[in-house]
């Protein structure tokens, strides 16, 4: 390992693990999954992630068309995957059933423009963005919302974030004061907060400043999850190959990368080579070099090197959802050690398995209710604790969340950016005050 | 003692016997088959389920790779749904002779087994996970085939024109009269009672248990029994046959069937096909060569192993060889050993199985003094399961396509192999099922990763409401089953498959207490385990 | 909450790693455990089974364990149960029993008895601390018995299990309801079953459609699908419904019951300011001087190391994953590389009957240990290293029906030995 967690591990082993499918053979059909999966409890049109997954997988064939389509009600919460006993990648098998679905043809034109649509927020945020105005009062209206669900069978109630003035890449370039330092860190920032929510990745990079560390924004592509979960492979695989391209250079050269989307980081660490079954050298160093930011922070904090003097006392009660999208990184609770640090902050952590949203799943007319019923727990727990806002990593479960309750949501990282003293934006800017 | 009567007995319900009396209720004959066990319960129904192109002969044995190609054809057309048309490969490993592949095509050209040479590289694309070391690939008109199924619509057919079909009626002795055989002496295993059968003429179609038969008759035929081994791993690794081009050895085969891929087989010759064991060495020997061919097959789950006997049949006096290939022998006892009313057919594979009903047929005829003429190359075998897919191919999704279209996921029985309770039902009730293992044979219950670990109680459950036996009877099914599907385990369980035997102790020990459940710990139906394996070494093994 | 010192590491969320964390915790530990996923709770009854049968070809049921366990004892002193001694046995049942009645879900029994409850195909099940849900149940009482089943529940055949009753002389008759609530859908499960047990109207249609076949039936057995979290409410609902006991009877996993276990245990270490993360497996450690420094876990990108003073090894034998073999015939630990004690001879793994009596010798393997719990190999092999529940060697825990007995006995042992 490296001396310093903020320096690239550049001497990787070959890749040596199995393919997704084989996991299958480990399935001792215990049912523990289906225990555990949110959809099947809310709904009878998905048969657990043990049918889907190890058992229709001993039925499918890569030469012939697919013979299932129950297994596109799974959401990819990964859930299965974390409380099955034996290692069976569940989730992964479901998502590349999924796209031989789509490659064989099999999704009817109107799904298919649907979800080459929403699975490209990227497209959607650089024609969006800079009309910001004028899209968010379409897609915000109720005249919008009709025409998205009569020509797309995009769900009404579709928890649709909106665009930021600024992209957060322009923000970056033109900051006067940034800082320069020996250590720096290269910042993925996603989609989310370049075109929807700059300010989670201003936090980000104040926090990461304000431990002495110089932040690379580099140019960079959508992860590629949403065409990943859409069965899109060709097109997701273009993507990652692209962001490989962008940022393998700054890791060779010893920097590791950062990233506040926990989709996006679990993307390039894992799910993009695995789903994908791309394992190039390259490939294998983005992931082994990728870092969720609290990973990274705790990282940090365990060797002493984080900032935790002089934070501002935070006199609140929240609610956090540890995403399912983080909990599929495993690494236990980051986010939960780091909120800690804050003086009188308390969180409650939510139990609740999913927030239902699934990525791009919830904005699917035929998918809405169950991922309302999935997320029902969730949203009483956050009501519960009333506070005046939430807490959540992931962005597309914070649109979610919030649409359902009312309550705002913020990222974890702009609590701290908070504590160690900038001037917060959005939900927290109001709460602050 | 009952007594019946009939034109022509057939002994033996494997694919031999079954195939003779469809010919025979075809061609009008009154006739009955007798076995002792389930259809398919012996060799038949434990071997690889290749469907042969004719490759694996076409250098060592030109007439039966020409037989295999013909009766290939023919048995896709007229038994569609039993066969999944994979294809097959033969590929030259690191460990194989470069220059065979020569020999190998030009064998294929002589006995017009259609073959072509792949690339590599779209050998690659076709099957990622062979060695990507094999330095040259064949293809062949292989396929995979399932041999309970094609057996039991060979029987139904025969059924529908007349036929009689007696399970579980073991042949206790032929009778005799003075110099000619009259009918068999049998033992209802099910009512437990004998039964008398009278023939005017009595076809042994025992397979590698035909010797054991003639022997009752006072006749000499001389069957060795060839055990093969093959160990199934739980999912299809490959979707085409892959065969190793070189001259037949151990391990050179993998076939895939179902949901499984077969690797096989040994070929040991033991004195008795009743009693025998599979040797440790016979494992390690299918797990190293399987690897040869696909490099992570040992990490994969091994599923069952089984072993299956060839009739090998050595002739002692001067054959009839009239109707005799190298692959298949038709004794007539009459002209061989001045017995009347009695022939045997014996040796042979699956694939020729049609054939050699035919020829055994022919033979009846002329034996009985008339002129039919045989049309089981024409006449199209229906499913007796399931009505609509019997024109197609079988192809792997096709269980799964029919759970999704009918959303049947609530109905599923055996979760692994996708058998719902419909197919169990069914299985019971019109296919007469004396035992799960009956069940199993007919529609795959219990044949999954699982093994039996969830499905055995439902299906005694199921059993025990559509037939209401006493309830010790219902246990001691129960308890033959989970027996049954131990019998296959013990040679490889490891990893996994290990891990899921102690869930299902778990399960049935534990949670269901089925060890102390009223009842016989076991009956007569259940299964005849294995003799203990022994040996680490072979002298015989040859790869 | 997570500030709490990195006292001890359990890996393993079976019932034994769940017992170590929660004791610990409950002594002021700062605890995480760690595990690749959940396992034993939720195969099991949802029972605490100390000990069946013994000696284990005995073919009635211990009656009483306490006065059985000194005969086990003596026959074998190697045994998990000696190292921990009845006493803390005792101790063991009786802080579960504490904690899951605080949790409103009784269990029920002692160490002299054994209840005897029905199965799913209607044997009697010996097993010592039962929940509340299921005692009415006890085959010692012959009262007549209705059983219920679902049509749509494929988990569950009550006429099976009522013929092999009446069989045993327990008058049982049965009844399979075919609810419109279920009739429609794709497909039921417990884990289902049990969230529709808990609204009350689907209750009140279950007991509508009962009372018909009350009879003369004294009381009611059910699959144990009666509700999750609130198990004990659906069940005295029912009984107030019914008018009389009503039971569970423990079906094919997932088991219902063995989740509220879990759920209890977990919630006890959490309130505790215990962590339980599923889905990390532990993959490979470090040792210095005699000590394990760190565990490693698999992540999403590259393993986590946990630095904590004391680790616990409860990964289970075989079923749970503790113990691998593989197609050489070698068996290992899978994260410490533990020597194990297992059948030499590979031909010697199993017995030629599936339901064997004595139990297949490859199922005794397990990691030798001495009164503290600590792995040793003639000596302690690290100073701070624990091993509880089926990772342990020399028994059987299903022949002996000691499952969940071992795991709560050692892990409340190792988890009290931590906190010292």
């Amino acid at each position: 390992m490296a001396n310093n967690i903020w320096q690239a591990q550049l001497n990787i082993e070959a890749h040596t693990l199995k393919p997704v499918e084989l996991t299958l053979d480990h399935c001792i059909k215990c049912n523990i999954c289906v225990t555990a999966c949110p959809v099947t409890a809310v709904t009878d049109l998905f048969p657990g992630p043990k049918y889907v997954g190890p058992q229709a997988g001993r039925f499918r064939h890569q030469g012939q068309p697919s013979p299932d389509h129950s297994v596109d009600y799974c959401n990819g919460c990964r859930v299965c995957n974390m409380v099955c006993p034996t290692g069976v990648k569940i989730a992964e098998i479901n998502g590349r059933a999924r796209a031989h679905i789509v490659q064989s043809g099999q999704v009817p034109l109107r799904r298919k423009l649907r979800n080459n649509l929403i699975a490209r927020p990227e497209l959607m945020g650089k024609f969006g963005q800079p009309l910001a105005p004028i899209a968010n009062g379409l897609l915000h209206s109720g005249f919008g919302r009709f025409f998205a669900k009569l020509l797309l069978d995009i769900a009404p109630n579709a928890p649709l974030p909106r665009f930021s003035g600024e992209r957060f890449s322009r923000w970056a370039h033109k900051r006067r004061d940034a800082v320069r330092s020996d250590r720096k860190v290269v910042y993925f920032h996603g989609c989310s907060t370049e075109y929807f929510e700059a300010r989670v990745g201003k936090a980000a990079v104040q926090v990461l400043e304000a431990n002495g560390f110089e932040v690379i924004v580099p140019s960079q592509n959508c992860c590629g999850l949403p065409l990943l979960s859409n069965g899109e492979f060709a097109a997701a695989q273009a993507y990652h190959e692209s962001n490989i391209r962008h940022m393998v250079d700054y890791v060779k050269q010893g920097y590791v990368i950062v990233g506040t989307s926990t989709s996006c980081t679990l993307t390039l660490k894992e799910e993009a080579p695995e789903m994908l079954a791309y394992h190039t050298p390259d490939a294998r160093l983005l992931t082994a070099n990728t870092f969720d930011i609290h990973e990274f922070l705790v990282h940090l904090l365990d060797a002493g090197e984080l900032k935790t003097d002089g934070l501002r006392p935070m006199p609140l009660t929240l609610a956090y959802h540890p995403p399912c999208q983080y909990r599929a990184h495993r690494l236990g609770r980051p986010s939960t050690e780091i909120m800690a640090l804050i003086p009188e902050l308390t969180i409650i952590e939510s139990q609740a398995a999913c927030c239902g949203v699934g990525g791009t799943y919830g904005y699917k007319a035929e998918k809405y209710d169950i991922t309302m019923a999935v997320g029902k727990p969730l949203f009483d727990f956050v009501q519960q604790v009333h506070g005046p806002i939430a807490v959540c990593d992931s962005e597309t479960c914070r649109w979610n969340i919030a649409a359902a309750t009312g309550v705002p949501l913020v990222h974890p990282i702009e609590l701290l950016a908070a504590a160690y003293g900038y001037e917060p934006e959005g939900p927290l800017a109001e709460v602050m005050t | 003692m009952r007594t019946m009567e009939t034109e022509v007995l057939v002994i033996g319900g494997g694919a031999t016997g079954t195939g003779v009396i469809a010919d025979l209720a075809l061609r009008g004959f009154r006739c009955a088959l007798v076995e002792k066990r389930d259809l398919a319960h012996g060799t038949t129904g434990r071997y690889h389920g290749l469907l042969h192109s004719g490759g694996r002969y076409a250098v060592k044995d030109p007439k039966a790779a020409t037989e295999c190609i013909e009766e290939n054809v023919i048995l896709r057309r007229i038994m569609p749904h039993c066969i999944e048309d994979t294809g097959g490969f033969f590929v030259v490993t690191p460990w194989d002779d470069d220059a065979f592949g020569d020999r190998f095509m030009q064998g294929c050209r002589d006995t017009a087994v259609p073959c072509e040479e792949i690339s590599i590289a779209q050998m690659l694309r076709e099957e990622p996970h062979l060695n990507p070391e094999i330095s040259r690939c064949f293809r062949v008109p292989d396929g995979s085939a399932d041999s309970f199924l094609a057996t039991q619509s060979v029987a139904a057919l025969a059924q529908a024109h007349g036929a009689q079909i007696l399970h579980y009626y073991e042949v206790k002795h032929l009778i005799r009269q003075g110099d000619r055989v009259v009918g068999a002496l049998c033992y209802d295993l099910v009512k437990d009672e004998e039964v008398a059968i009278q023939a005017d003429l009595v076809v042994n179609a025992a397979g590698a248990w035909a010797g054991k038969i003639a022997h009752t008759a006072e006749v000499e035929v001389n069957v060795r029994a060839g055990k093969g081994t093959m160990i199934a791993a739980s999912y299809r690794i490959v979707n085409t046959v892959v065969n190793r081009c070189k001259m037949p050895a151990d391990g050179d085969i993998i076939v895939p069937v179902h949901t499984v891929s077969i690797i096989g087989t040994t070929d040991e010759a033991v004195p008795d096909p009743e009693h025998f064991a599979i040797e440790p060495w016979e494992v390690q020997l299918m797990m190293q060569e399987a690897a040869k061919i696909v490099p992570g097959w040992r990490d994969l789950r091994m599923l069952r192993c089984w072993g299956g006997v060839r009739p090998l049949y050595q002739e002692t006096k001067v054959a009839d060889t009239r109707d005799v290939t190298r692959a298949y022998t038709l004794l007539d006892h009459e002209t061989r050993d001045g017995v009347a009313g009695f022939i045997t057919i014996t040796g042979g594979k699956w694939t020729t199985y049609r054939q050699m009903a035919q020829v055994t047929v022919d033979r009846v005829c002329e034996k009985l003094g008339t002129v039919r003429p045989c049309t089981t190359h024409e006449t199209v075998v229906p499913n007796p399961f399931e009505q609509g897919h019997g024109r197609k191919h079988h192809n792997l999704g096709q269980r799964l396509a029919d759970v999704e279209e009918k959303e049947a996921f609530g109905q599923l029985i055996c979760e692994c192999e996708l058998a719902t309770r419909a197919h169990v039902e069914h299985a019971i009730i019109q296919g007469e099922a004396k035992t799960i293992d009956d069940v199993r044979r007919d529609v795959r219950v219990g044949m999954g990763p699982c093994q039996g670990g969830f499905c055995t109680y439902r299906v005694a459950a199921i059993w025990h409401e559509l037939k209401k036996p006493p309830i010790e009877e219902t246990n001691v099914t129960l308890r033959d089953f989970l027996q049954e599907r131990w019998k296959g385990l013990m040679p490889i369980l490891w990893g996994p498959q290990l891990k899921q035997e102690r869930l299902d102790e778990l399960i049935y020990l534990s949670v269901l207490n089925a060890d102390h459940l009223p009842g016989p710990r076991a009956s007569r139906l259940g299964p005849a385990m294995y003799e203990p394996g022994t040996a680490w070494e072979s002298e015989h093994a040859h790869v | 909450m997570n500030s709490m010192a990195n006292d001890v590491l359990v890996i393993g969320a079976g019932l034994a790693g769940l017992t170590t964390a929660w004791q610990a915790s409950r002594h002021g530990k700062g605890v995480r455990v760690i595990a690749k996923g959940w396992g034993a709770t939720h195969w099991h009854a949802g029972c605490v089974d100390v000990l069946g049968y013994w000696p284990v070809d005995s073919e009635t049921p211990a009656t009483n364990p306490a006065a059985t366990l000194p005969d086990l004892l003596a026959a074998n002193p190697q045994h998990p149960y000696a190292l921990v001694g009845l006493a803390r046995l005792a101790a063991a049942l009786g802080g579960l029993q504490h904690l899951c009645s605080d949790a409103g879900y009784p269990l029920v029994g002692s160490l002299d008895k054994n209840w005897r409850l029905p199965t799913a195909v209607g044997a009697a099940r010996p097993t010592c601390l039962a929940p509340a849900t299921m005692i009415a149940g006890d085959l010692d009482d012959d009262t007549p018995m209705l059983l219920v089943g679902f049509k749509q529940l494929p988990d569950f055949y009550a006429h099976l299990a009522a013929d092999n009753l009446v069989q045993q002389g327990i008058p049982a008759r049965h009844v399979v309801l075919d609810l419109p609530a279920l009739a429609g859908r794709n497909f039921t499960t417990a884990v289902n079953l049990a969230r529709f047990m808990q609204q009350s109207d689907f209750r009140a249609a279950v007991a509508q459609a009962v009372k018909p076949h009350l009879g003369k039936a004294a009381r009611v057995g059910f699959p144990a699908v009666l509700g999750l979290e609130e198990a004990t409410a659906v069940h005295q609902d029912l009984q107030v419904q019914l008018g009389r006991p009503v039971f569970e009877i423990p079906g094919l996993p997932p088991s219902v019951a063995g989740m509220r276990l879990h759920r209890i245990l977990k919630a006890a270490i959490e309130k505790n300011g215990g962590q339980v993360h599923e889905g990390m497996e532990a993959i490979g450690f470090a040792a210095d001087g005699g000590r394990v420094t760190a565990v490693h876990t698999e992540t999403s990108g590259r393993p986590r190391q946990h630095r904590y003073e004391q680790i616990v090894l409860a990964t289970g034998g075989i079923l749970g994953g503790g113990i691998v073999t593989n197609h050489a015939g070698e068996v290992c630990e899978v994260v410490f590389n533990l020597p194990l004690r297992h059948p030499e001879n590979r031909l010697e793994w199993f017995r030629r009957d599936f339901l064997d009596k004595q139990g297949h010798p490859i199922y005794r393997s397990g990691v030798s240990v001495n009164e503290n719990f600590q792995p040793m190999d003639g000596r302690v092999l690290y100073q701070n290293l624990y091993a509880a529940g089926s990772t342990l060697a020399g028994f059987e825990a299903i022949r002996e029906r000691s499952f969940d007995g071992v795991a709560l006995a050692t892990g409340y042992a190792v988890g009290n030995l931590v906190s010292n």
